[in-house]
C-alpha cells in the first residue's frame, strides 16, 4: 500500500512538468526507484493508466512524462483551454502550428530517434518554415478556389498562406489572428507546459526557446503516433489523396 | 536557415532598395489620351453583363451566374457566325441549356428557356454608355452606343451575329491570364516605352527588379527546404521548372534593361545641354538600370548553384544514418498530408494532436468551501479605464421669480407716468409705497432699460423707449446697490447716426 502512495505521488509530479528531479529530491528518489524497483514501476503504470494518463518515460534527467487520453478529464483542448471563443478556422491554424511546431523539431524520422539534441526554434523562424513549406506547396498543386459557400474546403495551406504575418500594432484584434503572433503562442505554450524552455533573447528574432527530449518523447511515442495512424486510416478511407510519392 | 541567396536579397535590409524609392517620379496624366478613350470603350462594352449580373435580383434569378451565361451564348455566337448567318435564338437557346442545368437543376426547361431569353435579350439590346474625352483641352462626354448581338435576316429567319466589338472587348481583350505578375509587367513596360515616357519605363524595370527578388526569394525557400530535409522538395518537376522560370525572366530582363539604357543614351544626347534637369534625370535613371542589371546577373550566377545545393544536400542527406524504421517522416508523413486536405477535414485531427501534445491539464475541482466565498466575491472592478472624474458640482439656480399681472399693470402705470428723466431710487420709493414685490420688478425693468439691445427689429418703430442711463451717482438704498439710473422715455431717430452728428456741429 505503501508503494500505491508512492506510485500515486511519482504520477502526480507528472502535473507539475516544469519540475525537475535535479531540484526536487524527492522526485529524484522516486525517479530512481522505478528504475530499479520493478515491482515499483507496475504500480506506477498501473496508476497512471487509472488517471486516463499513458506513461511513457520515466528518467531522472526529465522525470515522468505521460500523455492523456482522448476521454482523460487531463487531457488539453484547443477549444477550451487554448483558444477559446476562436473561430473554426483560427482554431484549425493553432493546431496546424502546433503540428508544424513538432514538425520544425523533428522533420524525418532520424531527428525523432536522436535522443541527446535540443533544437534552437523561434516564431519567427517556425512561421517562415510552415509559410514556405505552404510555397513549395502551392508550387506543386495548381489548386482552384473553393466555394463560396463552403470555406472550409479549402486546402489547409492556403488557409495558412493568406493570413497576415504580423499584424499591425495599432489593431490589437488583428495582432492575435496573424501567423507570427500565434506561433509565439504556441512557442510560449510549450514552455508553461514544461516542453520547451526560454533560450536567450536574440536582437534579430526575439525570444529563442529550446525544445528538449521531453517534447520529443511526447510527439514520437504519443501524439505524432496516433496522428499517424489517423491519417493512415483517412488514406485508407479515401478521404485523404495521396500526393504521389517521391 | 539563411540560404547564400536570402543573403543577396535581405528583405529587411534598406539599402538592398536604396535608390528605388527615392526616384523622383512624379506621375504626370496626359489628359488626351487615345488609348485610355478606348479603354473606356472597352469597358463600356463589358457593362451590359455585369449590370446583368448586378441586377439579377430584379428578376429574381439568383441561382443563375447571368454574366457567365452571357459571355457564353456570345461565344456561342461569335462560333456560329457563317459569312452572312448565324445562329438563331432557338439555337442558343439550346446550346446554352447544359450551363442552366448544371447551375439550376431544379428549375424546369421552361424556366430556363426565359432565363436564356433573358440573357440573349440583353444582348442584342443596345446600351447607352458614354466616355470622357479631353481632345481640345475641353472636357466633353461623348455618347457611346454598345450592341453586343445583332439580329439579322437571314435566308430562313433571324439569324444572331456578335457585333465586332463584341467579339474584340469581349473574346479577345478579356482573356487575359490577369493574374500573371510577369506579364503585367511586361505589358506596363511595352506601354510605357511606346509612349516614350521614360520615367515609367524604369518603374516597370523597378518591377521587375522586384520580381527578380521574388524568384530569388522562392529559390530560397526550394533550398531552405532542401537543406532541412532533401525530400520535402520536388528535384524532378517543380524546382527545376522554378528555376527555369527564374532563368527565362533574368533573360528576358536583362535584354529589355539594356535596351532602355541604349534608349536612355539616346535621349541623352537629343537632351543636348540646354536642359540640364532632364540630362540629370536621364543619368541617375542610367545609374539606377546599371544596379538592377547587376541583380538581375548576380540572381542569375546564384541560380546556376542550385542544381548543387541539391546534389551536395541529397548525399549528405540520403547517406546519413537512418533512424528505426518504424518511425514516420513528421514533415512528410504527418504535416504535409494534413497542409494538403482541406481544412474542414484536418480540423479534427489537429485537435486531437493538440491534446495529445500540448501538455498536461490540472483540472481544477470546485470545493464547496472555496466556491462559496468565490461566488460570493465582490467582482473586480476594471481600472482600464483610467481615475474616475470628479464631476463638477455647480450651485443651484437661483429660482426665478415670477411677477403676477397685477404687479407687472402697477410697474407700468409708474413708468408711464415718468415724463422727465427721473431717478431709480425715486421710483423705488413710489414702489415700495405699494409692495416690496413691486419695487423688485422696477429695478430689473431699469436695468433692462439700461442695456437695450439697439437694432432690434421691434425697436425701429417710432414709439418712445423706456431708456436707463448712469451719470455716476450711486443708489441710496437699504436692499438694492449700484447706480442710481436717470429714467427716461424717448424716440429712436430714423437719422443715421453720421447725420445726427453732422446736425449737432451744425
Amino acid at each position: 500500500v505503501k508503494d500505491l502512495a508512492d506510485a500515486a505521488r511519482l504520477v502526480s509530479y507528472a502535473t507539475r512538468p516544469r519540475l525537475l528531479p535535479a531540484r526536487d529530491a524527492h522526485y529524484h528518489e522516486l525517479c530512481v526507484r522505478y528504475r530499479d524497483d520493478s515491482s515499483f514501476a507496475l504500480a506506477v503504470r498501473e496508476v497512471a493508466d487509472g488517471l486516463g494518463l499513458e506513461l511513457l518515460d520515466v528518467s531522472t534527467l526529465v522525470g515522468i512524462i505521460v500523455g492523456p487520453h482522448e476521454d482523460s478529464n487531463f487531457a488539453m483542448r484547443l477549444s477550451r483551454d487554448y483558444a477559446p471563443s476562436k473561430s473554426a478556422e483560427e482554431r484549425m491554424l493553432h493546431g496546424l502550428i502546433h503540428l508544424a511546431l513538432a514538425s520544425f523539431c523533428f522533420p524525418r524520422a532520424a531527428d525523432l530517434h536522436e535522443t541527446d539534441q535540443v533544437v534552437r526554434i523561434n516564431a519567427r523562424e517556425l512561421d517562415r518554415y510552415l509559410r514556405d513549406l505552404c510555397q513549395v506547396i502551392g508550387h506543386e498543386r495548381d489548386d482552384v478556389e473553393p466555394p463560396v459557400d463552403l470555406p472550409e474546403l479549402e486546402p489547409a495551406y492556403r488557409a495558412y498562406a493568406r493570413r497576415a504575418q504580423v499584424g499591425a500594432t495599432t489593431d490589437d484584434r488583428r495582432k492575435y489572428t496573424a501567423t507570427v503572433p500565434m506561433c509565439e503562442r504556441a512557442l510560449e505554450w510549450l514552455c508553461e507546459q514544461g516542453l520547451a524552455r526560454t533560450g536567450p533573447v536574440s536582437e534579430e528574432d526575439g525570444q529563442i526557446y529550446q525544445v528538449g527530449s521531453r517534447y520529443r518523447t511526447l510527439v514520437r511515442d504519443f501524439a505524432g503516433h496516433a496522428l499517424f495512424e489517423e491519417i493512415r486510416g483517412l488514406f485508407d478511407d479515401g478521404i485523404l489523396q495521396p500526393q504521389e510519392s517521391r | 536557415v539563411t540560404g547564400t541567396l536570402f543573403d543577396l536579397w535581405p528583405d529587411d535590409d534598406p539599402a538592398a532598395f536604396e535608390g528605388f524609392v527615392d526616384l523622383p517620379l512624379r506621375p504626370a496624366l496626359e489628359l488626351d489620351d487615345a488609348g485610355r478613350r478606348r479603354r473606356s470603350k472597352t469597358l463600356a462594352t463589358l457593362a451590359p453583363l455585369v449590370l446583368l449580373e448586378a441586377h439579377k435580383g430584379l428578376r429574381s434569378l439568383e441561382e443563375y451566374d447571368l454574366q457567365e451565361l452571357a459571355l457564353a451564348a456570345i461565344e456561342l455566337i461569335a462560333v456560329g457566325m457563317t459569312l452572312e448567318g448565324g445562329a438563331t435564338t432557338a439555337d442558343v437557346v439550346q446550346a446554352l441549356k447544359p450551363a442552366l442545368v448544371a447551375q439550376h437543376p431544379e428549375a424546369g426547361e421552361e424556366e430556363h428557356r426565359r432565363v436564356a431569353s433573358v440573357v440573349i435579350e440583353t444582348l442584342i439590346e443596345a446600351h447607352k454608355a458614354s466616355y470622357a474625352d479631353y481632345a481640345d483641352k475641353d472636357y466633353v462626354r461623348r455618347r457611346y452606343e454598345v450592341t453586343l448581338v445583332r439580329e439579322i435576316e437571314g435566308p430562313d429567319g433571324i439569324h444572331l451575329r456578335a457585333s465586332i466589338e463584341a467579339i474584340n472587348a469581349i473574346i479577345g481583350a478579356l482573356d487575359t491570364d490577369i493574374e500573371s505578375a510577369q506579364h503585367a509587367a511586361e505589358e506596363a513596360l511595352r506601354y510605357a516605352l511606346e509612349k516614350g515616357k521614360l520615367d515609367a519605363a524604369v518603374q516597370a524595370a523597378r518591377q521587375a527588379t522586384l520580381r527578380s527578388i521574388q524568384y530569388g526569394e522562392q529559390i530560397r525557400t526550394l533550398l531552405s527546404a532542401t537543406r532541412r530535409n532533401v525530400a520535402a522538395v520536388d528535384w524532378e518537376e517543380t524546382a527545376p521548372r522554378v528555376i527555369a522560370d527564374a532563368l527565362d525572366h533574368l533573360a528576358a530582363r536583362l535584354e529589355t534593361e539594356r535596351t532602355i539604357i541604349r534608349s536612355l543614351a539616346e535621349q541623352r544626347e537629343e537632351a543636348g545641354d540646354e536642359n540640364e534637369l532632364d540630362l540629370a534625370k536621364i543619368v541617375t535613371l542610367q545609374r539606377l538600370l546599371e544596379t538592377c542589371i547587376a541583380r538581375h546577373a548576380l540572381l542569375e550566377n546564384k541560380l546556376l548553384d542550385a542544381h548543387k545545393v541539391f546534389l551536395d544536400e541529397q548525399e549528405r542527406q540520403s547517406f546519413a544514418p537512418v533512424g528505426a524504421s518504424y518511425l514516420y517522416d513528421v514533415e512528410q508523413e504527418l504535416l504535409r498530408p494534413l497542409l494538403e486536405a482541406s481544412y474542414g477535414t484536418v480540423a479534427d485531427l489537429l485537435e486531437r494532436f493538440f491534446a495529445r501534445a500540448g501538455g498536461i491539464r490540472t483540472p481544477t475541482l470546485p470545493r464547496l468551501s472555496t466556491l462559496t466565498p468565490g461566488l460570493l466575491r465582490a467582482p473586480f472592478e476594471r481600472s482600464e479605464l483610467g481615475a474616475e472624474l470628479v464631476e463638477t458640482e455647480f450651485a443651484p439656480e437661483a429660482e426665478l421669480e415670477h411677477f403676477p399681472a397685477p404687479v407687472w399693470a402697477a410697474v407700468d402705470a409708474l413708468l408711464e407716468s415718468v415724463s422727465d428723466p427721473t431717478r431709480l431710487s425715486e421710483l423705488l420709493t413710489r414702489a415700495r409705497r405699494n409692495s416690496e414685490q413691486e419695487a423688485r420688478l422696477l429695478r430689473l425693468r431699469c436695468l433692462y432699460a439700461f442695456g437695450p439691445e439697439l437694432g432690434r427689429p421691434d425697436q425701429a418703430q417710432s414709439r418712445p423707449l423706456l431708456f436707463a442711463d448712469d451719470d455716476g451717482t450711486p443708489l441710496d438704498d437699504p436692499v438694492f446697490a449700484g447706480a442710481d439710473l436717470l429714467v427716461f422715455w424717448a424716440v429712436r431717430s430714423a437719422v443715421p447716426l453720421a447725420d445726427a452728428v453732422a446736425l449737432e456741429t451744425a
